[in-house]
């Protein structure tokens, strides 16, 4: 069973309703966990679903301890589920099967992420600004988490098995840490800090199938209907990122029927 | 889902004898199928396989025919299978659970191959020798493929829809096919014509996962122990190749003594 964790930054309450209204249309047995990084504590109150009570109001690229409130939280409230995976505000799934996809492809793997990889050393991609930034603060770093390298995923659909995130909630040192992050530069620092997190807990991490996410997740400009249309013609394709908040967005719209005539 | 393997063998029935025992222990429930290329017609006569009734010794190189005479025997005989999957007599199986990878990968696809892919111009793998030998002959071939690309895969573990199988052979003209293959110098022609004639019937084709093959699937020297012990902590790595054909290697007896795991899934 998954547990989807949903970090929603804006308030718009309108655009969340579609993605849990989708999550639920392709995944009927899921959990679904709001944390709620807006300034409106009432968001996402009519979505009837698990609302981190730690949740804060957290800025663009400075959302990295989102993970860490929502982990340790349920590993208090001891929630059942099998797989951890947290969403982008707009990411949406186009099919079903994610679950199988899940249970098939992390056999003998603990995380998985989009192109997760090591970083090494700066020379390894000397124009990423985030991983040279790393690298400055490394001094900082290094003592907590104790390594040499850290590892790099994109930030929405990390994947963490239940048993990773009680290892991960049990063995660090969560003030430390926060200090960290409270104090860091590093811009996006949850595509740094969790997978390095899961990786030094013992986890063996690995990439999501590039076929899964070649040209249909993508870093800036939203993703247009003929994108979309051709996503699902590719079978082993199961979200897109981005689609446009609006409701009225085209490619939004068109998810939305096929997750219509899926409940019909 | 059942797999179907069909084998080229010629010689060393102890090994093959062994082969089988692999892809018993880790496909459990599959068929094999013999083509035996020997001059001993009682060749792999007494082991657990079927045995093409056709089969006759094929001169080293020219093997493009034996996996289309065995497609259309078994739709002949009306075997019953999911996916045919072609093996190298070197190939051998190090875990359970290919068929549920199968059931995976092709989902929405009809065939799949190591490297499975479409070459359109010279320029597309151009260090590739089959490749090369096909464009000196394109000429000779166009007028049966018609198509202006063909496709390619490595040799072995190819893998094939029945109902793909099926269609392939109603548009399978073996007396046509018979005179190219004699007259053909392409290099490794079954690389090229099996996928090619997948591609003619419209199938939707894809390559294995690049992290089931990488460095455990070569062409040359065998695995080492090393190797083949590290291949196995790899959970997506299903079979190596090539493994000595010599009951006495140490892979192979180290291969031979990994135990089944229960249904292959977790």
């Amino acid at each position: 069973m998954i547990c989807f964790v949903i970090l929603a930054s804006e308030d718009k309450e309108e655009t969340l309703l579609n993605q849990i209204e989708n999550l639920r249309a392709f995944h009927p047995e899921c959990k679904i966990v709001l944390y709620n990084g807006s300034s409106n504590k009432h968001f996402g109150r009519s979505a009837e679903v698990h609302v981190c009570p730690d949740s804060r109001p957290l800025q663009r690229g400075k959302q990295a301890r989102f993970y860490m409130d929502i982990m340790r939280w349920l590993e208090q409230i001891d929630l059942d589920y099998e797989y951890l995976v947290n969403l982008d505000s707009e990411t949406l799934f186009i099919r079903s099967g994610y679950e199988k996809y899940l249970q098939f492809i992390m056999r003998g793997y603990d995380y998985m992420g989009i192109a997760t990889e090591t970083i090494s050393s700066p020379e390894q991609y000397p124009q990423w600004v985030a991983g040279q930034m790393m690298w400055k603060e490394w001094g900082l770093w290094k003592p907590v988490l104790q390594a040499d390298s850290f590892c790099v995923s994109y930030h929405t659909n990390q994947v963490f098995k239940k048993s990773l995130v009680r290892s991960i909630v049990r063995k660090w040192d969560w003030n430390a840490l926060e200090r960290l992050m409270e104090s860091t530069e590093v811009p996006s620092l949850e595509k740094i800090l969790w997978p390095t997190i899961a990786s030094l807990s013992g986890a063996r991490l690995r990439p999501y199938l590039w076929e899964s996410v070649e040209r249909t997740f993508k870093v800036g400009e939203h993703l247009d209907l003929e994108e979309v249309r051709m996503a699902v013609l590719r079978p082993h394709v199961y979200f897109v990122h981005p689609v446009h908040g609006d409701m009225a967005d085209p490619a939004r719209k068109w998810i939305s029927e096929i997750v219509l005539e899926k409940a019909r | 889902m059942t797999v179907c393997f069909a084998i080229l063998a010629h010689e060393k029935e102890d090994v093959l004898a062994n082969q089988v025992d692999n892809l018993t222990k880790f496909v459990p429930g599959c068929k094999i199928v013999l083509y035996n290329s020997s001059p001993d017609p009682d060749f792999g006569k007494n082991l657990n396989l079927i045995v093409y009734p056709d089969s006759r010794p094929l001169e080293y190189g020219k093997f493009g025919m034996f996996f289309l005479e065995i497609m259309s025997w078994l739709k002949k005989i009306g075997l019953s299978y999911d996916y045919l999957v072609n093996l190298d007599s070197d190939i051998m199986y190090i875990r359970s659970g290919y068929e549920y990878y199968l059931d995976f990968l092709m989902q929405g696809y009809e065939a799949m191959g190591i490297g499975m892919g479409t070459i359109r111009s010279p320029e597309e793998h151009s260090g590739w020798y089959p490749v090369q030998t096909m464009w000196k002959e394109l000429r000779s071939w166009q007028p049966y493929f018609q198509t202006d690309y063909f496709g390619f895969a490595l040799n072995s573990n190819q893998v094939y829809r029945k109902d793909l199988v099926d269609k392939m052979v109603e548009m399978m003209n073996i007396p046509v096919l018979k005179k190219l293959i004699e007259a053909t110098e392409v290099f490794a022609l079954e690389e090229i014509l099996w996928p090619t004639l997948a591609m003619k019937c419209g199938a939707k084709t894809r390559p294995y996962l690049q992290e089931s093959i990488l460095d455990v699937v070569r062409i040359g020297a065998p695995l080492s122990l090393h190797e083949a012990q590290d291949a196995l902590t790899r959970p997506q790595v299903y079979f190596i190749h090539p493994v000595r054909r010599d009951m006495l290697d140490p892979v192979r007896q180290w291969i031979s003594s990994i135990p089944a795991t229960t249904g292959g899934q977790e």
